[in-house]
């Protein structure tokens, strides 16, 4: 019942001509990201860029004294050459980026990011002591600051860092949604006429009269959650391979705390790790969004009602979501910069849970909602 | 083989009952079912393949030991269309699957199907460019998936040229001998060709189920036709039934279906299933 629920309105080639269109779109997206707000590499030569990545890969990686001794001796170096060359306007020989003055900052950059991954554990253990005293002092006053300072102590507790990673890539994917975007608009094309269209080819009356209402609709959501999984999947490797492209982004092994944006980072997990869960929990989001359209086609009788409703429905939600306390917010699910950044948390009987477990559990429920009501209602109906 | 419809009622939200205390009793053959608009034939249809649930009443099948007859049914819907981007054949798979037909080699008992309906050599072609009597023919062939029992066609030809009408009246000629085939259409010559017994339908309630012979040997002696001229035609379709009007040079053969004799001049003829719609309802199809 699957595949033929697959092949009724998803797999036509004009679908896949519509999503590879929105991937090469998507790169648009991104490039144009990165232009703006790429930082100083966007606004360099290609050769410039080139060698500023030289330095970066020189540097990446574990540290070694070597490497600390390297840097040392080539910001001098540089210091050295900008003392004779000044602020110039003409690239010159014998820099990474062409300019000594550029040079400069690049290694300035590079120690600063040195010393926090190399002071890091001290960071970790300040606030593991400073949250162990905060538990001992609120363990007979409130049972929920106690349970908090516990939270702290045992994430915090015992990181260390050994490496320096280049992070722009990362940080700007976590918080990149366009593509998400793109997801919800494919989704609605392919999965708007899921149960209208029945309707209006007048195949409603036939699965009604086989008595397979129930395995129809249940045959419907399976193949509209393949559907969402493989396009969120698709985009979203279109995603890691322009990133990829255009920021580069090494370090996957390496905890999320290795880039200083994430110090504070209430996961103990690995920079892949942090991939993969932004790539869940999109697709959670995704899916409630699904379910959503289905529930919207199974109250229509007509495929472009269902597909402006659905549209509609989407506006509402992503335009709405706004006006909800962050915590309650679904759309927090597709950005997860915020998410790595900070330990948010909220009181629930005296437990501190994280946000994103309260807003996933949201999300979560609403798509069983709305499945169980377009099931109910496509049962009714085909 | 036995289909019992008993007592079948079914009202909608104005309260205006669309089946009242329906009843009706089929065996191995082809029914035509004729009824003015909202009659109840689309109501009837729909309760009897599961569509609706009746207010109250019941449908029982008998076939042997066999007293399940959703599994045994066969139906195609009025006005149905297809997944354009299905070829014949993986229709075809796709009404197994909705049926649960299970066979050791299901695109051989697809062919064999199609082949029945002479879509044969159209199986891997798209529906989307199927004409409109082949997708007719595609709709036969699936409702015939599963060797149903009962078979029920809703309005199956209206739209249909003739020849592909004349074709369909062949398919379902074929089909009668081991089935019940329900056929309901306004088109009162499909019936005529090719239903053994007739349903006549107005109001919820069954009026009358006959042979066609026994329903015009009810109206024997009530029609009648005339030759006339232009003024006394008009004058007679205001005020009679009439069932047909024929230009004659300037003059016009009118047949009126009527108790008394509508004319001086009119003389009684052998009745027709049309005649015996415009007795009971007034009107007539096509």
């Amino acid at each position: 019942m699957l595949k033929y629920e697959l092949k009724k309105y998803i797999l036509k080639p004009s679908l896949l001509i519509c999503i590879i269109v929105l991937i090469l779109l998507n790169f648009v997206k991104v490039f144009e990201l990165y232009y703006y707000t790429g930082g100083g590499r966007a606004v360099l030569s290609g050769n410039a860029v080139q060698g500023t990545n030289i330095l970066y890969d020189k540097y990446s990686g574990k540290i070694t004294d070597e490497k600390i001794n390297g840097l040392k001796t080539e910001l001098a170096n540089a210091e050295q050459m900008l003392k004779e060359y000044g602020i110039i306007e003409e690239p010159i020989e014998g820099t990474y980026c062409g300019y000594p003055y550029g040079d400069v900052n690049l290694f300035k950059d590079l120690i600063s990011s040195y010393e926090y991954a190399i002071l890091y554990s001290n960071k970790s253990a300040e606030i593991t002591e400073n949250a162990r005293a905060n538990a001992e002092f609120y363990s007979d006053k409130s049972r929920y600051e106690y349970r908090l300072s516990k939270l702290y102590e045992d994430c915090y507790k015992g990181r260390t860092l050994d490496g320096y990673y280049q992070s722009e890539g990362h940080k700007a994917i976590f918080d990149y949604k366009f593509s998400a975007l793109l997801s919800m608009f494919i989704i609605v094309l392919a999965i708007s006429p899921i149960v209208s269209k029945e309707y209006v080819i007048g195949y409603n009356k036939l699965i009604s009269s086989s008595g397979k209402r129930g395995s129809v609709m249940l045959a419907k959501l399976t193949a509209a959650a393949i559907f969402t999984f493989a396009v969120t999947l698709i985009l979203y490797a279109s995603d890691m391979v322009y990133f990829q492209l255009i920021y580069g982004f090494d370090g996957f092994s390496a905890p999320i705390y290795a880039l200083q944006e994430f110090e504070m980072c209430p996961f103990n997990i690995t920079l892949f790790g942090a991939l993969v869960i932004t790539f869940v929990l999109r697709l959670v989001f995704l899916l409630m969004f699904t379910f959503l359209v289905t529930a919207v086609s199974s109250f229509c009788k007509n495929d472009i009602i269902s597909m402006v409703v659905s549209v509609a429905a989407g506006f509402l939600l992503v335009i709405g979501s706004e006006l909800l306390p962050g915590v309650l917010n679904p759309t927090t699910l597709i950005g997860t910069t915020e998410l790595f950044t900070n330990m948010n948390v909220c009181n629930i009987l005296d437990f501190p849970v994280l946000n994103v477990v309260v807003t996933l559990s949201e999300v979560i429920l609403l798509a069983v909602v709305f499945a169980v009501v377009s099931v109910r209602r496509g049962m009714k109906c085909c | 083989m036995k289909l019992e419809i008993n007592q079948l009622t079914k009202s909608y939200s104005k309260g205006k009952k669309a089946l009242d205390s329906f009843t009706l009793t089929l065996e191995k053959g082809v029914y035509g079912i004729l009824g003015p608009n909202g009659a109840g034939k689309s109501t009837l249809i729909n309760c009897v393949t599961g569509i609706i649930k009746p207010d109250s009443g019941s449908i029982a099948f008998t076939d042997g030991d066999s007293h399940d007859y959703m599994s045994h049914l066969g139906f195609l819907p009025q006005n149905q269309d297809f997944y354009p981007n299905f070829t014949a054949r993986e229709l075809i798979l796709y009404s197994m699957a909705l049926k649960n037909v299970k066979v050791d080699n299901p695109k051989a008992y697809a062919d064999g199907i199609l082949k029945r309906v002479n879509l044969y050599d159209d199986r891997n072609k798209k529906v989307g460019a199927h004409s409109g009597g082949m997708k007719q023919r595609l709709g036969i062939a699936q409702a015939l998936v599963g060797e149903p029992k009962v078979v029920i066609f809703d309005e199956p030809t209206a739209g249909l040229d003739p020849k592909e009408r004349i074709r369909f009246r062949n398919v379902i000629s074929s089909l009668a001998n081991d089935k019940i085939v329900i056929l309901a259409t306004h088109i009162v010559t499909d019936i005529a060709f090719i239903a053994k017994n007739v349903v006549l339908i107005d109001g919820g309630k069954m009026i009358s189920c006959a042979s066609q012979s026994e329903l015009c040997n009810e109206i024997y002696g009530k029609v009648w036709e005339v030759l006339t001229d232009y003024e006394t035609g008009m004058e007679l379709m205001r005020t009679k039934r009439v069932s047909n009007v024929i230009s004659k040079d300037d003059r016009f053969n009118v047949r009126v279906v009527s108790d008394e004799k509508p004319h001086p001049d009119a003389v009684n003829v052998q009745p027709a299933l049309e005649d015996v719609c415009i007795y009971h309802f007034g009107e007539i199809g096509e």
